[in-house]
């Protein structure tokens, strides 16, 4: 085998690897992987997520893409499980704070966060909207 | 015309390529925002500490929820969308994150979800835990960044939720203000197998609401508080873990949610004091809305 084509070979592993490398940060979602996380799995690669398993439960939509909603004759009986009483919370007990503490100003040396970017813009397409 | 390469070609191509790539390494890291402020150090397992909205469009979904309860965000990561974490913030506090998910094929309904971190002492433990009692792990357990360790797990009725030990501790426990976390709710088929399903990962006192006098639900007891229920649902929604937010006025905020793109599934309905309301946001995530304390509300009927 000739020079040439011994690096013609190698110069196609390394485009292979790189793009194996790449398909696995696929960028789906925001698990996916990185090297912050060091792994190569997000929500949704290998494509277990549950949404597109036959079978599991996924959305409040019906087959005809409208929201399901609850009648008040099939609302659960107590249609919460919050507590009767607020005690059975925390902050009721006089060991608790009774309020959530002041926001704690940032940035504070050592736990400080990267400057953050613009939040994105809507999806032009709607997002997560019936296409 | 066919053009063969040469070793000078080769080795250009060779090049260009392994000067590329510390371009696309030196893209910045995802940012995992730690779950408190300052390190707390504390730890109250079966504590719902963490909630993040898988959602198909953070844009729209923080629009949303900017309008409904005021909150802010902070978006963090490279200039790819779908790379970012997005921190959000009530009253300037970090109360949970929005996340991109991005299906491999075009979704025929909204999917969103909000899901709820519990926390654990010890992650592989509690992701092993859950498939033996039926359930699956969809994320395995592993360090994210700086905030500690985590999993994505599904209950037999296929109800997502997280798991997490945080390394900075978890948030101080106090009651919820306005606009604010409140609660956590199952809507399962049979509330009895999940309250055992869930009883060991707390580990949590499980409470049949019928001993209290409150229906068919339960609720999951730790550290001597309530920190989450479990609720019989109707025969046609899916089984579904519901974030509750404490508002004042349900009323007023399932208008302003209707008028800001939501869908309201449960219109408010009063029980105890309280009124409660479940709903969707534009992106189809369910959640509820709750005015909290009860005492209160009806000291002021």
């Amino acid at each position: 085998m000739s020079a040439g084509r011994v690096l013609r070979w190698t110069v196609g592993g390394v485009v292979c690897a790189l793009a194996a490398g790449c398909a696995s940060d696929d960028g789906y979602g925001g698990y996916g992987g990185d090297a912050s996380v060091g792994v190569s799995y997000g929500y949704y690669s290998g494509g277990y997520y549950p949404y597109y398993y036959p079978g599991y439960p996924c959305c409040w939509y019906d087959d005809d893409g409208r929201p399901i909603e609850v009648p008040p004759g099939e609302r659960p009986d107590r249609p919460t499980t919050l507590p009767g009483k607020p005690t059975q919370l925390p902050a009721e007990r006089p060991s608790q704070p009774a309020a959530r503490p002041a926001p704690t100003p940032r940035p504070s040396t050592g736990m400080s966060r990267p400057a953050p970017r613009p939040t994105p813009a809507p999806r032009p397409m709607g997002g997560g909207r019936r296409r | 015309m066919r053009i063969t390469p040469g070793i000078g070609g080769a080795l250009v191509a060779l090049l260009g390529l392994l000067a590329g790539a510390p371009t696309r390494a030196a893209e910045p890291a995802r940012y995992w925002p730690p779950i408190t402020d300052e390190p707390t150090q504390r730890h109250d397992p079966g504590r719902f500490v963490w909630v993040e909205l898988l959602t198909l469009d953070v844009g729209t979904a923080a629009q949303f929820y900017g309008k409904v309860f005021g909150w802010t965000f902070e978006t963090y990561g490279p200039k790819d969308d779908f790379k970012t974490y997005t921190l959000v913030l009530s009253g300037g506090t970090p109360i949970g994150g929005m996340v991109y998910v991005r299906p491999r094929q075009r979704e025929k309904y909204p999917s969103s979800r909000w899901v709820g971190f519990i926390s654990v002492g010890d992650v592989a433990a509690s992701a092993a835990l859950v498939e033996r009692g039926g359930g699956k792990v969809v994320v395995s357990p592993r360090k994210v960044g700086g905030r500690g360790t985590e999993a994505l797990l599904m209950d037999p009725e296929g109800g997502i939720f997280g798991v997490i030990t945080s390394a900075t501790g978890d948030p101080a426990d106090f009651l919820s203000g306005n606009d604010q976390w409140l609660w956590a709710e199952l809507w399962a088929a049979d509330a009895a197998k999940m309250a055992d399903f869930y009883r060991g990962l707390g580990p949590y006192e499980v409470v049949a609401g019928a001993a209290r006098g409150e229906g068919d639900g339960f609720q999951l007891w730790s550290g001597g508080y309530a920190r989450a229920g479990i609720l019989p649902r109707p025969a046609q929604v899916p089984t579904t873990w519901l974030p509750y937010v404490q508002v004042k006025d349900v009323g007023d905020t399932v208008a302003r949610a209707s008028a800001a793109g939501g869908k309201v599934v449960m219109q408010p309905a009063k029980m105890h004091g309280t009124t409660v309301a479940v709903m969707l946001d534009p992106t189809g995530a369910p959640f509820a809305v709750a005015e909290w304390p009860p005492v209160a509300q009806e000291a002021r009927q």
